[in-house]
């Protein structure tokens, strides 16, 4: 019954996934509905940032907030992002030693 | 949109080795969030098989910590099914909108592709659009997602296997690591923008 579950599972959740591969190749969409299209990238990642950020370490709201901080300092440099991670993991250690 | 032949050879390694240094950040965020996940699969009652399947299968962390949750609670199958689904019904406009930058792309690379589509994969597959362009696009992508998809399903296995394998100082410090690559990859395309 559990493989039975993650199968239901599997196949709700891949079939949204692979329905645009489908339909979005031959269609040409007006430019407003381009422009939402390429905006949905921002959007995620500004849901996915906040207030997660925040709740890295439980009840020390700060801590999270600093080794974002400490991320987009270094990212600034247009380095590669993996720096920015490794920076902001060395932080979020060093605070909570 | 036409393919870029530049003079200087770009080859088929150096686009998938560039799509694994992409993906590699989704891999490091997605270790300690794979092995809760083991560990909680394990504690609600599955299997390793099971929990490592579902990890192979559904790919989608926060519907496969909910389904353990669930699990352990007791609750049906299609209660579970249906939350899934709700839960993941995001990855629709996702898919839509990758599908989009990636419309040159043949079926066949798109419809695996479309699979492999989460918040992190899609965020950073995002970023990087101007890959899809280039001569070789489908190859950073697929190593983009498989590199994803390596540290999910390796995670899991290894938190339903070992247990809490991981430091907690380390396991708690790494939380932060999805985040720090979200915020690494907005910043520099705020920049762009702001010039």
């Amino acid at each position: 019954m559990i493989m039975m579950t993650i199968i239901g599972m599997a196949i709700v959740t891949a079939v949204p996934r692979f329905i645009p591969a489908f339909f979005m190749g031959d269609t040409t969409f007006k430019p407003w509905v381009n422009r939402w299209l390429n905006a949905i990238p921002f959007a995620a990642l500004g849901a996915l940032i906040f207030p997660g950020v925040m709740n890295v370490i439980e009840d020390r709201p700060l801590v999270g907030v600093a080794g974002g901080v400490i991320a987009a300092m270094i990212a600034s440099f247009n380095v590669n992002v993996i720096f920015a991670v490794i920076g902001a993991i060395l932080t979020v250690f060093l605070l909570t030693m | 949109m036409e393919q870029v032949h530049s003079t200087n050879q770009i080859t088929k390694h150096a686009v998938i080795k560039n799509g694994m240094l992409a993906g590699f950040p989704i891999f490091l965020g997605y270790l300690p969030i794979a092995i809760a996940y083991g560990v909680l699969a394990k504690e609600s009652g599955l299997t390793t098989f099971e929990t490592t399947m579902m990890s192979v299968l559904v790919f989608a962390g926060a519907a496969q910590l909910m389904a353990a949750g669930m699990f352990a609670a007791g609750t049906m199958f299609i209660e579970i099914v249906i939350a899934t689904f709700v839960l993941n019904f995001r990855h629709f406009i996702m898919s839509m909108s990758f599908m989009n930058t990636t419309k040159e792309f043949p079926l066949k690379w798109r419809f695996p592709l479309s699979l492999g589509i989460t918040d992190e994969t899609f965020a950073v597959s995002s970023l990087h659009k101007e890959e899809a362009n280039k001569m070789y696009g489908p190859y950073f992508y697929t190593s983009l997602i498989v590199v994803a998809y390596c540290g999910w399903v390796f995670g899991s296995l290894a938190g339903a296997l070992l247990g809490d394998v991981l430091p907690r100082a380390l396991s708690t410090s790494m939380g932060i690591a999805l985040y720090a690559m979200f915020i690494g990859l907005l910043v520099p395309s705020i920049k762009k923008n702001g010039e």
